[in-house]
């Protein structure tokens, strides 16, 4: 198996669409090779059950991600999916390749899958140098060493680590560690590579930076890439589908952008970013998908454009749910006019983030709601502001999934 | 890929899962059978009524002559008080040398220290030679020098043929370096802003040492005073040549005396056996149950230690522990030289005490050589055997997930609290009680299975330690590299904890040339190493030979323990902290 040529693949290839969810779109583009295959797995510790009947698949060349809070779930399909769990149901193939199948007695042991894996704690091995962890897997596989030699240094190259080879595994920093792991993960040139959250060690700084530098490799090599995360923003900005696993299960799957703006569990939608929640009453709908919703703050306004499945009938009691960057903050000028369609408030904390005011703002009811306010205005602490809602910006919930 | 490539490398789900399972029960019934069964032969014997070879009774004969027997109750009192006192002597003295060694700028800190672990390797045997020489009633060499000094006195004031001789010689030859070798480690884990905000408060260096440093300290004291007391109760060779002065008998002695006369009472001896462990029984649970609830008591945190100053007390204090030291270490290696060169043992008062008529004797006797050809195999046998064993059962009970695993772990604690003479006499029992084990008794074999066993605790501990230190993730990326289970424990495992193995297999090394105790009934035959060799001169007061084997003894294991220390300093704890 040797690496996909770089100059075959186009830098901004067409986003490839799993065929899971929200599948809609995904007729136009032509099928995709399906390199790892998970079906109705799961995983028993003794009485607790980690991972319960999940199913997932990942195509030739894109990240997927697995998100999820610390005990979902995610690093041990992770690492049934190399073979350091073996599942207790379920079938798991890699290239149609049967790998792990309990039921028909086959599973097959980690050093025989030629998958890559990048490990949470970089796992380099402190008794070899730089070349000897990344020459590792090519040693096992008794390449020649004049080709062992080659391609480590490749793969050096890759990462950015030219002539570190001599380096002692205990003498380089943390962001030197996960690039040496990357490499080793790599220097095979396997067809799917595991990272189980490599970048959680960082800061941040190093962190943004080496998750486009992931990104990019992963475009120019074409490998597929199962990622796993608890970090959100990390998840959204590297993945080309994320799966947000919750308590051992896959709650929704997708495109980053559908999972952001339209999450269809209030798991999903709590765990991406922030949203504030409003208790409110449905009043009325039109056909299409527009609603009218009057808050429990005294305030009605139009809902449309968003997905409103979740919601209820008509005079049922309903949550009315906004990202806080679309909620669009001004001054107040006057009393305002009650029921005219926005809140208003008075700012209770301002606190400068750079790019922006991150406020909270107490609402007359006395709800305190955070919100982003552009710098370019002049705020004040106990300013009165009122807060517009756009229609097609809300997403319209059941009640009792309020919070 | 082909067809017939992908399917073999599809292995079938139980294959592998049994050998694994299979190699660990194997593990298990080979090191459960050779803790468990001597000690049921031990039971076993102890019924058995009447002379052994000729016809036996099963009854409880021995059991009421053991009761009845006086000297039963005197061991015990023996046992315990001699036990406590060099506990108690040696925690005090050592809790204020170990910190003096971890947390103050005393000069040469680490020199003493190495000092000390010399002194732990050091068998008891010789140095307890060497304070006879020294302190041996009217012949001691400081009772001697202290009646020329001071007219006056005519009496011998120091005999270390005394129950207070017996606890000196204990004191500096194990008991003391062992508190100093456990608590200076965890006490360089306490913070020390902990003792700095109390100096600040107003304390003293000392009043903070007795408020703050020790009872922070308690847990780990309770321990290595448990610890300590098993190991006391459990000790051999010193009482034995010491205790007759003053008719003190051990438990030990006790047994190894019943065993010895004739004819042997083996009964008695075994009735005595499972009393002693029972006895020791309580002191493991103990220590068991409290170290478990204070676990986290001696794990260290992310801190840089500052040394205390010391001030005007930091040569004096230097003073003080270089005589220490050199007491516990150089001192006995002087005195054995010494003696081995006296016409006879501990006469300094003849006009001309000196000669190389032992020497040369001794070099030219058949047994000597033939003994020191034995306690190498023992020694290099045993170490071979005991870190490849030590190091599977360590990563079986760290890395497997086979549920009776505790079973396991259990079975290499079980060893603690079987003192090594009643191991000798289990051992001694099922060979000749067990037809089929009879070919190996009298071999190397014996020995090197007992030293082994004797051993597996704390070998198994200390490469479990490393172990531990050491992320799965290490093993997991080899692995997941294409490695298989067998290449990733040679490749990635094995280099990692080199360091602990090796350590390991000095000590077990060390341990194989000097223990008395454990082989004392096994190592009589062709088998007989130097340690026996000397005990044998020693009981029969052939003290001149005896006094070349000890110093050949001694100059063994402190090479030993020299080259453990260079490991354990120079990959041990660098490369251990690594992920």
């Amino acid at each position: 198996m040797n690496r996909a040529p770089t100059n075959l693949i186009p830098l901004n290839r067409a986003q490839p669409h799993g065929a899971g969810t929200n599948g809609g779109q995904a007729v136009r583009r032509a099928p995709k090779e399906r390199i790892l295959h998970m079906e109705g797995i799961q995983k028993v510790y003794g009485t607790s059950v980690a991972v319960e009947n999940t199913t997932l698949e990942l195509f030739a060349g894109e990240i997927l991600t697995l998100l999820g809070p610390s005990g979902c779930g995610k690093t041990t399909t992770l690492r049934l999916a190399i073979g350091l769990e073996r599942a207790t149901k379920g079938r798991i193939w890699f290239k149609d390749q049967l790998v792990d199948a309990p039921e028909d007695r086959v599973f097959v042991s980690p050093d025989k899958r030629d998958m890559g894996m990048v490990f949470q704690s970089y796992a380099i091995w402190p008794h070899m140098d730089v070349f000897g962890n990344v020459a590792y897997p090519l040693r096992v596989r008794r390449r020649k060493a004049d080709e062992i030699r080659q391609e480590v240094e490749k793969a050096l190259d890759l990462v950015g680590l030219t002539g570190f080879g001599n380096r002692p595994g205990t003498k380089l920093s943390g962001g030197q560690m996960q690039r040496v792991a990357v490499a080793r993960g790599l220097v095979f040139g396997p067809d799917l590579l595991l990272m189980d959250e490599p970048f959680s060690n960082l800061d941040a700084k190093l962190r943004d930076q080496m998750r486009s530098e992931l990104k990019l490799l992963q475009r120019r090599l074409g490998i597929s890439v199962l990622f796993v995360t608890h970090d959100q923003s990390e998840a959204l900005a590297l993945s080309d589908r994320i799966a947000v696993m919750q308590a051992g299960r896959i709650e929704q799957s997708g495109d980053p952008k559908e999972l952001y703006y339209y999450p269809q569990t209030t798991a999903v939608r709590d765990f991406l970013g922030r949203t504030l929640n409003f208790k409110g009453r449905i009043m009325a709908r039109s056909h299409g998908n527009s609603a009218t919703v009057e808050l429990t703050e005294g305030v009605i306004c139009e809902a449309a454009g968003a997905d409103h499945t979740q919601s209820s009938a008509i005079h049922s009691p309903c949550v009315a749910s906004i990202r806080p960057e679309h909620v669009k903050v001004s001054p107040l000028e006057g009393a305002g006019i009650p029921g005219s369609g926005y809140l208003t408030g008075n700012i209770l904390t301002l606190l400068f983030i750079g790019d922006r005011y991150e406020a909270s703002i107490c609402l007359k009811s006395g709800m305190i709601v955070t919100v982003f306010l552009p710098c370019d205005e002049n705020w004040a602490e106990g300013q009165a502001v009122k807060l517009q809602l756009p229609p097609d910006r809300i997403q319209l919930w059941k009640s009792e999934a309020a919070q | 890929m082909s067809v017939l490539a992908a399917d073999s490398r599809t292995t079938p789900f139980g294959d592998r899962l049994q050998l694994g399972a299979f190699l660990y029960v194997l593990l298990i019934a080979v090191i459960g059978f050779l803790v468990i069964y001597p000690l049921f032969t031990l039971v076993m014997t102890s019924f058995q009524v009447g002379a052994l070879g000729r016809e036996t009774t099963t009854g409880i004969g021995n059991w009421y002559e053991a009761f009845r027997n006086e000297q039963l109750s005197s061991a015990f009192w023996s046992t315990m008080s001699l036990s406590f006192a060099r506990q108690m002597i040696s925690l005090v003295l050592g809790v204020a040398i170990a910190w003096v060694i971890a947390r103050t700028n005393l000069p040469g800190r680490g020199w003493l220290e190495v000092g000390f672990w010399v002194a732990l390797f050091m068998p008891a045997l010789p140095v307890t030679m060497a304070w006879i020489l020294l302190a041996g009633g009217k012949t001691g060499l400081i009772n001697i020098w202290l009646q020329d000094m001071f007219p006056f006195i005519t009496e011998p004031v120091f005999d270390v043929f005394s129950w207070w001789g017996i606890v000196w010689v204990h004191v500096v030859s194990s008991t003391l370096p062992v508190k100093v070798f456990l608590l200076a480690p965890a006490l360089r884990s306490i913070d020390s802003s902990l003792e700095e905000s109390s100096r600040a408060c107003g304390a003293s260096m000392l009043g903070t040492l007795t408020r703050i440093v020790v009872p922070i300290m308690i847990p780990a004291i309770v321990m290595v005073l448990l610890l300590g007391m098993i190991r006391s109760m459990q000790a051999f060779e010193i009482e034995l040549i010491l205790g007759p002065g003053e008719r003190i008998d051990v438990y030990s002695t006790l047994i190894y005396r019943l065993v010895k006369q004739e004819p042997p009472l083996y009964g008695v001896a075994s009735v005595l056996s499972i009393l002693f462990v029972t006895l020791i029984i309580p002191f493991v649970i103990a220590q068991h149950w409290y170290g478990g609830r204070h676990a986290h008591a001696t794990l260290g945190g992310k801190f840089s230690v500052r040394v205390q100053d010391l001030g005007k007390w930091k040569w004096p204090m230097f003073g003080i522990l270089l005589s220490v030291v050199l007491v516990i270490t150089a001192l006995p290696l002087v005195m054995l030289v010494i003696g081995s060169f006296m016409k006879i043992f501990g006469m300094f008062e003849l006009p001309n005490p000196w000669t190389t008529r032992h020497w040369l004797a001794a070099l030219s006797r058949q047994d000597l050589t033939h003994s020191l050809f034995n306690s190498l195999i023992l020694g290099f046998g045993s170490a071979v055997v005991g870190m490849v064993l030590f190091a599977l059962v360590a990563y079986v009970t760290i890395r497997t997930r086979y549920t009776a695993r505790g079973f396991l772990d259990f079975l290499t604690w079980l060893p603690t609290m079987i003192p090594g003479i009643v191991i000798s006499l289990g051992f001694l029992q099922m060979f000749l009680s067990t037809s089929i084990f009879r070919p190996i008794y009298g071999t190397m074999w014996v020995l090197i299975i007992a030293v082994v066993l004797s051993n597996i605790t704390v070998g198994v501990q200390l490469i479990k330690t490393n172990l531990i230190q050491l992320s799965p993730e290490l093993e997991e990326a080899s692995w997941a590299s294409g490695g298989s289970r067998l290449f990733t424990f040679y490749k990635v495992v094995l280099p990692l904890i080199a360091p602990s193995v090796i350590i390991t297999g000095l000590q077990t090394f060390a341990t194989a040339v000097s223990v008395v105790g454990v082989i004392a009934m096994l190592g009589t035959g062709p088998n007989q190493p130097l340690s026996i060799l000397q005990l044998v001169y020693l009981d029969s007061g052939r003290y001149e030979p005896a006094t070349i084997v000890g110093l050949l003894i001694l100059v063994i294991t402190i090479l030993a323990s020299l080259l453990a220390k260079v490991v354990s300093d120079r990959y041990g704890l660098g490369r251990a902290k690594m992920t």
